[in-house]
């Protein structure tokens, strides 16, 4: 990155202020995935005249109303930054990869209207015919989210083009959506959509029972919070291990750099934490299990991961930063199976959620946990790509805009950000704080 | 026809939709400025409701106009970007705080204090987006030498854009926010059968129409002064709409004082989509001048095709329930019309938001006096 910086003074400000709106913009947009679906549930479950699911429901759609609206103009701010800060990606891969952000445009469309019709239709639609507008919003919400994570799989592994002449031929943009990286990628973000909403659900409400209030609506929405993460989990992990392999394949620079993997080696072991040293080419303080890591990458032990320094120099990424975010992903992740298994067990024995001790502060924990560790999945994702915005094909110091002054823009995006996250966390709280069926939407 | 003739008539349509439903929501913000209608507590409820159905969806034209741009036009889309990067950064800070200021003011409808404070941004930010927006569109009417064919940018980024004609397209666009506001929100009143508040933005129409009429009079002027290139281009294509619009301005005027509002926003709606028209067939067909043109910036014509088609399927799949959500809204809004009579004559506890602040109207009689 030092070396970067010096080229090009303004690429990691500009690379910055893509993170950090990003990075903010994706835990809204995990929320705007997951919520609709706890909507349906809690919705569907107040139809035969619960009154405690339906305050529920209530409650949630007032938040989802707030966090949707902020969420829409996190993803403006998006959409303007990807043509100001990247004029040269935009300029020469737009009619490739064009196609899933139009789409995406509609995707969102579609639950900004139907968001509409479920806020306002609380006591304007019969019971049944408003809960099902829910179900629009949730299939939304998952189409937004394919369509955009196909576009950054397509930056990993891009297809649907031919270069002759330096000159793109042969544009297909169907092909390019369904590069080797989609079906993996996708699935993963998705499922990182539903454990992030159910488990910072889950971890606000078992802050709540932590702090005394334990009526049946803080019990059924921890549950139910409880329900969509711990399902998603065993699935998620299913899933990361897909996305291994694909990287392996399509971006084997990436993945030496994620398993800190410096030789090119046979039988090669699973480095387990530990700092890497891109220097020496050593991994300090890791535990190692050999054989495991081609079996991850190749489902057979004996299989060779190639090491980084078969690879120029120049094309690394960043390798520490790379392999302890991928570190720290895989813990969190094993961290919330682990409280998945465990919930599962209580829920087959049947257990209270506030019996015992040990339980609700690992539920509370699993909130901050599952942002981290989809923060971090994007680092790796992210970082690991570097120094290419195309894999192989276009350096991002070559995309970045020429203009002057990004600093200045970064520290104004990080102070208005501030000012909305304030917002939005005071208005959250007003909104918890009110009382149901008499607010309205 | 061409393929990337359909995708810039798209591209307009997309602009005249955000014009005209964004310009609306704009324009009411604007109002907000005006101090007296932040005191008197049922015009504001009224720019609440005026609002409300559609400001989460609306931001989607502007998204969905780069999204054409940039899939069907890539060069010249990095072209714009770097040509437009200060007033474009602007609006977007502008449309930020308008969006997240709407939102934490209506779920701080109990704690004053707070609520002012996103009022405050709300109209502020309302203010500004117009503006810089409009400002982007005056840089883009220009001659631009200093934009290669590759859509490289070879000027001064932070000043470049700060021209006094490029600027008094800003007025303009903010003008004509605040005439579409205030025509709509006619017709809001006269339909919630309001007769005072009717009769005050009535008269406020009538005002911002000639303010309106009268920037985009001396715009004309500018364009002839300012932009000699696209003067010619808009004489050889373009006046047919100019005039249009102009025969639309002047009819909305007419029908307002007349007290037909229903068909004064059709109108009014008209002579601005009018006016983007016009821009469009007078910068044809640039997209800057004077390297890029639709046909060398375009995306290939199968790309364009697909493009074509998915919008379509795209439509097809949104027209339907944007229509029902705009449905059920109005039904809504017709049904606190008649709460709020009722509750005029006899105060009883609301049920819903729309209502809350009803019996406070019924009790204190707040700026009586009609707006001048």
């Amino acid at each position: 990155m030092q070396i970067l910086a010096e080229t090009h003074p303004e690429l990691l400000a500009a690379r910055l202020q893509m993170a950090f709106t990003l990075g903010t913009h994706i835990i809204l947009a995990c929320l705007g995935v997951g919520l609709p679906v706890l909507l349906i549930l809690a919705e569907g479950l107040s139809l035969r005249g619960d009154r405690v699911w339906r305050e529920l429901a209530r409650r949630w759609s007032r938040a989802f109303a707030v966090l949707f609206a902020v969420g829409a103009v996190s993803g403006t701010v998006l959409s303007f930054e990807l043509g100001l800060l990247w004029p040269e990606f935009m300029g020469r891969w737009g009619s490739v990869i064009g196609l899933p952000f139009t789409l995406e445009g509609f995707a969102f469309f579609v639950e900004a209207i139907f968001a509409g019709i479920y806020l306002y239709g609380w006591d304007r639609l019969p019971a049944r015919v408003h809960w099902l507008t829910a179900f629009p919003i949730a299939g939304a919400g998952f189409a937004s989210a394919w369509f955009v994570v196909t576009a950054n799989a397509w930056m990993n592994s891009p297809t649907g083009f031919d270069i002759v002449d330096g000159q793109l031929v042969n544009i297909d943009p169907v092909a390019a959506m369904l590069n080797p990286a989609t079906g993996a990628q996708t699935t993963h973000m998705i499922l990182a959509a539903y454990m992030v909403t159910g488990f910072l659900l889950a971890s606000f409400y078992a802050l709540q029972m932590l702090r005394g209030q334990r009526t049946p609506l803080v019990r059924r929405a921890l549950l139910a919070s409880l329900a969509l993460g711990c399902l998603a989990t065993p699935f998620q992990m299913v899933s990361g291990d897909w996305c291994a392999k694909v990287v392996a394949r399509t971006q084997p620079v990436k993945f030496a750099a994620m398993e800190a993997t410096f030789e090119t080696t046979q039988r090669a072991p699973l480095h387990i934490g530990g700092i890497p040293d891109p220097k020496t080419g050593t991994v300090a303080f890791s535990l190692e299990i050999p054989g495991l890591l081609s079996f991850l990458a190749s489902g057979d032990s004996r299989s060779t991961v190639v090491g980084l320094n078969d690879f120029p120099r120049e094309d690394w990424p960043p390798v520490t930063i790379v392999h302890v975010a991928f570190q720290i992903m895989v813990g969190l992740g094993l961290f919330l199976l682990a409280v998945s298994i465990w919930t599962g067990v209580r829920a087959i024995r049947k257990t209270a959620p506030d019996a015992g001790r040990g339980y609700l502060p690992l539920v509370f924990l699993s909130g901050p946990a599952a942002v981290i560790a989809m923060e971090s999945g994007w680092v790796v994702t992210e970082v690991g790509r570097q120094p290419w915005i195309v894999q192989g094909l276009m350096r991002t110091r070559e995309a970045v805009t020429g203009a002057e002054g990004l600093w200045w823009i970064l520290a104004f995006t990080i102070l208005i950000y501030a000012v909305l996250l304030a917002g939005l966390w005071i208005s959250l709280r007003l909104l918890a704080g009110l009382p149901g069926e008499s607010g309205g939407a | 026809m061409a393929p990337e003739i359909l995708m810039l008539i798209i591209a307009l349509l997309a602009l005249t939709a955000y014009a005209v439903f964004g310009g609306a929501d704009f324009g009411a913000g604007v109002w907000e400025v005006n101090t007296r209608l932040r005191a008197d507590l049922r015009e504001k409820d009224l720019l609440y409701r005026a609002i409300g159905p559609v400001w989460e969806a609306n931001h989607v034209w502007l998204i969905f106009l780069l999204m054409i741009l940039w899939s069907g036009f890539p060069v010249a889309f990095a072209g714009i970007s770097r040509l437009l990067f200060i007033p474009l950064f602007l609006a977007l800070f502008g449309i930020v705080f308008r969006g997240a200021a709407y939102a934490f003011r209506s779920s701080a409808k109990t704690v004053p204090r707070h609520r002012q404070f996103w009022e405050v941004v709300f109209a502020m930010a309302s203010t500004s987006a117009p503006f810089f927006m409009g400002v982007a569109i005056g840089v883009l009417t220009d001659h631009h030498p200093e934009i290669d064919a590759r859509g490289q940018f070879h000027g001064h980024w932070l000043t470049d854009w700060i021209r006094p004609r490029y600027l008094y397209f800003g007025f303009l666009a903010t003008g004509i926010c605040v005439f579409l506001a205030a025509v709509f929100l006619t017709r809001e009143t006269a339909g919630e059968g309001d007769a005072e508040l009717y009769s005050r933005w009535r008269k406020r129409a009538l005002g911002a129409g000639l303010l309106a009429g009268i920037v985009a009079g001396g715009g004309l002027v500018v364009v002839y002064l300012g932009f000699p290139e696209f003067w010619q281009g808009l004489q050889q294509r373009g006046m047919p709409a100019v005039l249009v619009s102009i025969v639309c301005g002047l009819g909305t005027m007419v029908l307002v004082a007349r007290h037909r509002p229903g068909l004064a926003t059709v109108t009014a709606a008209l002579a601005v989509a009018m006016v983007l028209a016009g821009w469009g067939l007078g910068h044809y067909p640039w997209l800057i001048r004077p390297q890029l043109t639709i046909d060398n910036a375009a995306a290939p014509d199968n790309v364009l095709w697909l493009l074509l088609g998915c919008i379509l399927v795209g439509l097809i799949v949104v027209v339907p329930p944007l229509w029902w959500l705009l449905r059920i809204f109005k039904r809504a809004n017709t049904t606190s019309a008649q709460r709020f009579d009722v509750l005029k004559q006899k105060p009883v506890p609301p049920q819903t938001d729309d209502a809350e602040e009803a019996p406070a109207n019924g009790g204190h009689d707040f700026g009586s006096q009609p707006e001048s």
